[in-house]
């Protein structure tokens, strides 16, 4: 087979001019064809100055049709221009392999064909969403799910860290053919995170913004309003911790008698003339 | 409407731009010498109208992955319709 081909899937960011890499930006254009999948059309407008061929992913998508199907053809259409010699490069809004389906899957199967293959990082939603509320994932720690699929499956919560949840917009959909879901849905959400969270716990709406003369979106109100509050399909939740850290006690003391047996066996710091 | 464009672009890269009063804003976007339509849309950081004049599309969709992988479960639209006929028929 002809592997003369290669393959990039570089992110763009999510403002319009701000965010994407010198790298990313050299690899759409010097591509063959550019594959788009963006969030803002203003965004796809933007991408498609910067080279003669950007042919969108949008139309794959409709209502009704299941997003699974969606994806696989985004892979197959990446897939058929490399077997035929070009340089592909697939620009994903964000960051290409954070909530992202088709970039993490054509670049396997294109090594797995032979083909040069890689993906370029792109400033993400999460990190916008540091910088716009001020958290630090480090500072308490941090848990990120897809909306759906927390609600799907049992997990553990840690309430003395930060609980994203994305996709809340359309948090409950089973049929992966939906553009939103409704109050009903987000009621079932609301009433899984109260087995955790209390009701009036605030929690905070995010939408990055996407032009550089937007504003983000960072709403908070209480967890139990989120039932009636408008959302959409860039809508995040973020849920600050309800309880401060626990300290684990026997870990501590263990470290502790660890830290006495080495500093006994170390030998004697000499004493300066 | 490149200069449009250009214009978002230049904001997004430049801290000076993106950091103007909002004297300085009007007085850039004027300078662009683009159509008062334009210019009403920037002036107001209207996306949907700059969108609309701009060409772009109506509607994104921007999910790119699913809740669960497509062996995990996904629910076809026909299980729903084939559960309810079967309750029917069962009332019935």
């Amino acid at each position: 087979m002809n592997t003369s081909g290669s393959l990039v899937c570089v992110g763009t960011g999510m403002m319009l001019g701000a965010h994407i890499s010198p790298r990313s930006r050299s690899y759409i254009e010097h591509a063959d064809v550019v594959f788009a999948a963006v969030s803002d059309p203003v965004v796809e407008l933007w991408l498609q100055e910067m080279h003669r061929d950007v042919r969108s992913l949008q139309p794959l998508y409709s209502e009704g049709k299941s997003r699974h199907d969606t994806y696989r053809e985004m892979v197959d259409l990446m897939l058929s221009e490399l077997r035929g010699g070009k340089k592909v490069c697939g620009a994903f809004y964000g960051h290409p392999g954070v909530f992202a389906y088709a970039p993490h899957r054509v670049i396997e199967l294109a090594r797995a064909e032979g083909f040069v293959a890689h993906m370029e990082p792109g400033i993400s939603a999460e990190d916008c969403l540091y910088a716009d509320l001020g958290i630090d994932p480090g500072r308490v720690g941090c848990q990120h799910y897809e909306a759906s699929q927390f609600m799907f499956y049992r997990r553990q919560i840690d309430t003395s860290a930060y609980l994203v949840l994305w996709q809340v917009g359309i948090a409950g959909d089973r049929s992966f053919r939906r553009y939103a879901t409704g109050s009903a849905y987000r009621q079932l959400l609301v009433e899984l995170l109260t087995e955790y969270y209390p009701p009036h716990h605030e929690v905070i709406i995010y939408e990055a913004a996407t032009l550089p003369i937007s504003k983000p979106r960072m709403q908070k109100l209480a967890l139990s309003a989120l039932i009636d509050t408008e959302l959409f399909l860039q809508s995040t939740m973020v849920l600050p911790p309800c309880q401060p850290l626990a300290r684990n006690d026997a870990m501590l003391l263990r470290i502790e008698e660890l830290d006495r047996v080495l500093n006994s066996n170390l030998p004697a710091t000499p004493k300066h003339q | 409407m490149s200069n449009i464009i250009q214009f978002l672009e230049s904001m997004g890269k430049d801290a000076a731009l993106a950091n103007m009063s909002p004297e300085e804003f009007t007085t850039t976007v004027k300078a662009l010498g683009v159509d008062d339509v334009a210019e009403h849309a920037l002036l107001n950081r209207d996306h949907d109208a700059l969108n609309d004049l701009l060409g772009g599309r109506m509607k994104m969709m921007m999910m790119l992955v699913p809740a669960e992988d497509d062996d995990q479960g996904e629910k076809k639209p026909d299980e729903d319709e084939d559960k309810e006929q079967k309750d029917s028929s069962q009332a019935n």
